[in-house]
């Protein structure tokens, strides 16, 4: 039997004679293991670099730096790395403690981890994220929502089922890492959204017709604006690269599905994506640039951004997401906050116009809104808040 | 009865939990290819049969979506695929990448 | 074709409009269901309010416009209104004066004469007083005015370049992007040797709500809102599609019930299943949502791309090959990509 024919050579510029193991997902360049990593790693910098994402010193190698005062981090800022203890967060953390030393960015670098109380799913999680903290020599903070909140993701779907928990999930954590990040001191944040993400986010925003999100969404930095502006170093990296970045670095991730699965809709849309992805690669890449280039028409009416009546963070209601969902779940409203009907406008109407002194019924010490009806109650739960910087 | 060669077959990234164990030394028809092997473990490896789909596609003929084929750490892509022959003593990794981070 | 097929589930509904029993459900069967005469009507005030909203036929010259026949059902459907507007049969009269244009895709000449014999017949039943043409999409490859003839298909000569070039190109995605950038090139060629400035298109909500998410694949994103709204100016000629509130499903019934479907022409597509392009994987996607009954998909689709536009307004000069995006140089990237897919004929092309 003759010998199969075996991998081309490694295509790295710098004419390595290695054989091939990687096929980078993104262009489908073959590479040997460690210019597979390096590679990565210079996309991950050149991303930062031509977005302006840090201060980069002048004499860096190997790229043409604009040196800009508006660079989105400066020197000896801290960042939050918002760590999951999933692929995405591993290498993230990994790679921007690589280029911070090979670059020398000066940043000081932190894990920040949200803890949303999911028994046998996040304690799991949080074992791999402790590792990083170990392994990278990085400080850890944990949050919970419990503390956060007086929820956690088990109580909550106790209470309203499986249906809409992923509402509440994604807008708790949303809330988290902003108040974990000021916490800890952190002025910025950086997550592991890479381009497979990106790509999904842009198709389900345009299939759910949320245009002021469409606008935003492919924004590598955003909320600028606000107290907590977040960036995602790792957009234009494919998931399959992030794997084998991993798995080139023998980096350890956690890999179990949240046990309360996610909805239907966005799997439809996900096959979606990587169907598009083994048929025509590019389509990931151009989906983002589709996302990039859109903007709302003058025409169309889109909400103003306010600060929420209870919690003072951003909103363009009068109450922010997490604070009506809180409200719902409290009073056993559960459709509040998450589907149109006409009994949830009414208690929306009821809660705006009733006073603040009123309880949101959690019973004390954890309510993330100040209307606890015990006015030290109400003292001790603002200056929690206070504490989060709010 | 054509002999057999061992192979070593490693599922990753979430892939393990539809197998019995994560690392698995089996003897394999000789001169199978990749497209084979992935018969072989629907039919005889995997244990959680409602989730199969995370590893293989209806009829078995490819992997499932963002699943990572090697051999001996080599991408898969990069030989001849699914015609790839596999070897004694080769390692055959699935590497799914379909979990949230 | 029965009509109890579309009748399932609506056993003591009335319909939403007059008390009468329904007999058929709109585009989502959980929300609406009429009777025959109000879902005929229904069908017809969405065919004119689409015309009426962006005003343009309002102004006194300007009224010649191409109306593109293709064979299909939608586009028997648009020359219906637009027979029954000539005949005054709805109400305010439309102010159009249409010339037909009968668009072949077909390759095989035995085909393309059956199509002409075809055509023939259908002059004799509607729009008797109206130029026809007949032209294949192959005039996309005339850089010149073309002089059309009206009793065969024009363009045939160019069928042997339009299929090389087709052929050329090695992406199946691309190959599709290109024949239908190739197929408004034929539009645009065919209205300026007319001297002709509107031009109708049989495009329906179903092709515009999968050309959308394609074009989104694609990185066309800000570039949505003319391709799959009403109205679409180029630099020479307006694109006007007047049934892109309407789906395809609407549209059968409708000409089920008004015997439009006798009118079809049968055109043999050879449709590649095994096609590993994004608009095939764009169609299945939708029929899987369709199919897991979230009705308001394609809907959603086009209300959200037509309130979205380029980030960069409309500055800058359009790409020579698709001409709806902006591109700094001649090519837009998209166009780029396709160019360099296709093995140096269409750089020829251009």
């Amino acid at each position: 039997m003759e010998k199969r024919r075996g991998p081309p050579p490694c295509q790295s510029k710098k004419g390595c004679s290695n054989p091939a193991k990687i096929r980078k997902a993104k262009d489908g360049s073959q590479l040997c293991g460690p210019c597979f990593s390096k590679n990565f790693e210079d996309d991950v910098h050149e991303t930062i670099v031509n977005n302006n994402l840090f201060k980069v010193r002048k004499n860096s190698i190997q790229f043409v730096v604009s040196f800009s005062h508006c660079s989105f981090l400066q020197r000896g800022e801290r960042v939050a790395i918002g760590a999951s203890g999933g692929k995405d967060s591993t290498v993230l953390a990994y790679v921007m403690k690589t280029l911070n030393d090979i670059h020398d960015y000066g940043l000081d670098l932190q894990l920040l981890s949200i803890d949303e109380g999911i028994k046998g799913y996040r304690d799991d999680s949080l074992l791999a994220v402790e590792k990083n903290r170990i392994e990278y020599e990085l400080p850890l903070t944990i949050l919970s929502y419990n503390d956060l909140y007086g929820w956690t993701m088990d109580d909550i779907v106790a209470k309203i089922g499986k249906k809409n928990n992923c509402t509440f999930c994604g807008v708790f954590r949303r809330q988290a890492l902003d108040r974990g990040a000021f916490k800890i001191g952190a002025t910025k944040l950086v997550t592991g959204h890479n381009a497979d993400d990106m790509a999904e986010t842009v198709l389900m925003n345009v299939l759910r017709g949320d245009i002021a999100r469409l606008e935003r969404c492919t924004n590598i930095v955003t909320g600028e604006e606000g107290d907590l502006p977040r960036a995602k170093p790792l957009k234009y990296c494919f998931e399959r690269d992030i794997v084998m970045y991993a798995r080139t670095n023998q980096l350890e991730y956690f890999y179990t599905e949240c046990i309360y699965a996610p909805n239907a809709y966005r799997g439809y849309a996900r096959k979606y994506v990587r169907d598009l992805e083994k048929v025509h690669p590019r389509a990931i890449l151009d989906l983002i640039r589709s996302g990039e280039k859109v903007s709302v028409k003058k025409e169309v009416e889109m909400p103003t951004l306010k600060t929420c009546e209870r919690c003072g963070y951003m909103t363009s209601q009068k109450m922010c997401k997490a604070c009506l969902l809180i409200e719902g779940l409290n009073t056993g409203n559960t459709d509040l906050g998450v589907r149109k009907s006409k009994k949830s406008k009414k208690v929306i109407v009821e809660i705006e116009g009733e006073k603040k002194e009123e309880g949101c019924g959690s019973g004390g010490g954890g309510c993330g809104c100040a209307g606890a009806a015990d006015e030290t109650e109400n003292e001790e739960t603002r200056k929690r808040l206070k504490d989060l910087q709010f | 009865m054509s002999s057999t060669i061992p192979v070593t077959i490693d599922f990753s990234g979430g892939a393990e939990f539809l197998v019995k164990a994560k690392v698995q030394k089996v003897q394999i028809p000789e001169e199978s290819t990749l497209r084979d092997v992935l018969k072989f473990v629907r039919d005889n490896l995997v244990t959680d049969v409602h989730r199969i789909n995370m590893l293989l596609n209806d009829d078995a003929s490819e992997v499932a979506h963002g699943v990572i084929t090697l051999i001996n750490d080599t991408d898969t892509g990069l030989l001849s695929e699914y015609d790839t022959v596999i070897e004694a003593g080769d390692t055959i990794t699935f590497v799914s990448t379909l979990h949230g981070g | 074709m029965n009509s109890t097929d579309f009748t399932a589930d609506l056993d003591g509904k009335k319909c939403v409009k007059c008390e009468k029993d329904a007999k058929f459900t709109g585009v989502d069967p959980k929300k609406a269901w009429y009777c025959q005469e109000c879902f005929i009507q229904m069908v017809k005030n969405k065919f004119r309010s689409a015309l009426s909203k962006k005003k343009i036929y309002k102004d006194a010259d300007a009224r010649e416009t191409l109306v593109v026949y293709d064979g299909s059902p939608s586009g028997a459907f648009l020359l219906n209104q637009i027979d029954d507007a000539l005949k005054q049969i709805t109400y305010k009269r439309l102010m159009v004066q249409p010339t037909v244009l009968v668009l072949v895709s077909v390759t095989e000449e035995t085909e393309i004469q059956r199509v002409v014999e075809r055509v023939e017949e259908l002059k004799k039943e509607l729009l008797e007083n109206v130029r026809w043409f007949i032209a294949h999409v192959a005039c996309s490859m005339y850089t010149d005015s073309v002089d059309l003839e009206g009793l065969r298909c024009n363009g045939t000569e160019k069928i042997p370049e339009y299929t090389d070039l087709l052929s050329s190109c090695s992406v199946p995605t691309y190959r599709k992007e290109l024949e239908r950038i190739l197929r408004e090139k034929c539009l645009q060629n065919i209205s300026k040797s007319l001297k002709i400035s509107k031009c109708m298109v049989p495009d329906d909500a179903d092709d515009l709500g999968r050309l959308a998410l394609d074009q989104l694949c694609l990185g066309r994103g800000g570039s949505l809102s003319p391709l799959v709204t009403v109205t679409d100016k180029r630099s020479d000629f307006l694109l006007i599609r007047p049934i892109c509130d309407l789906s395809k499903r609407e549209i059968s019934i409708y000409n089920y019930l008004c015997a439009i479907d006798k009118q079809y022409i049968q055109f043999h597509t050879h449709s590649n299943t095994q096609d590993r392009s994004v608009q095939a994987l764009t169609d299945a996607f939708i029929r899987t949502l369709e199919d897991e009954k979230f009705y308001s998909t394609i809907n959603t689709v086009l209300s959200t791309a037509s309130k979205i536009h380029n980030t960069n307004g409309k500055d800058g000069s359009r790409c020579v090959l698709c001409h709806v995006e902006v591109a700094d140089c001649s090519l837009c990237s998209t166009c780029s990509a396709i160019r360099d897919s296709c093995s140096g004929l269409l750089s020829r092309f251009l």
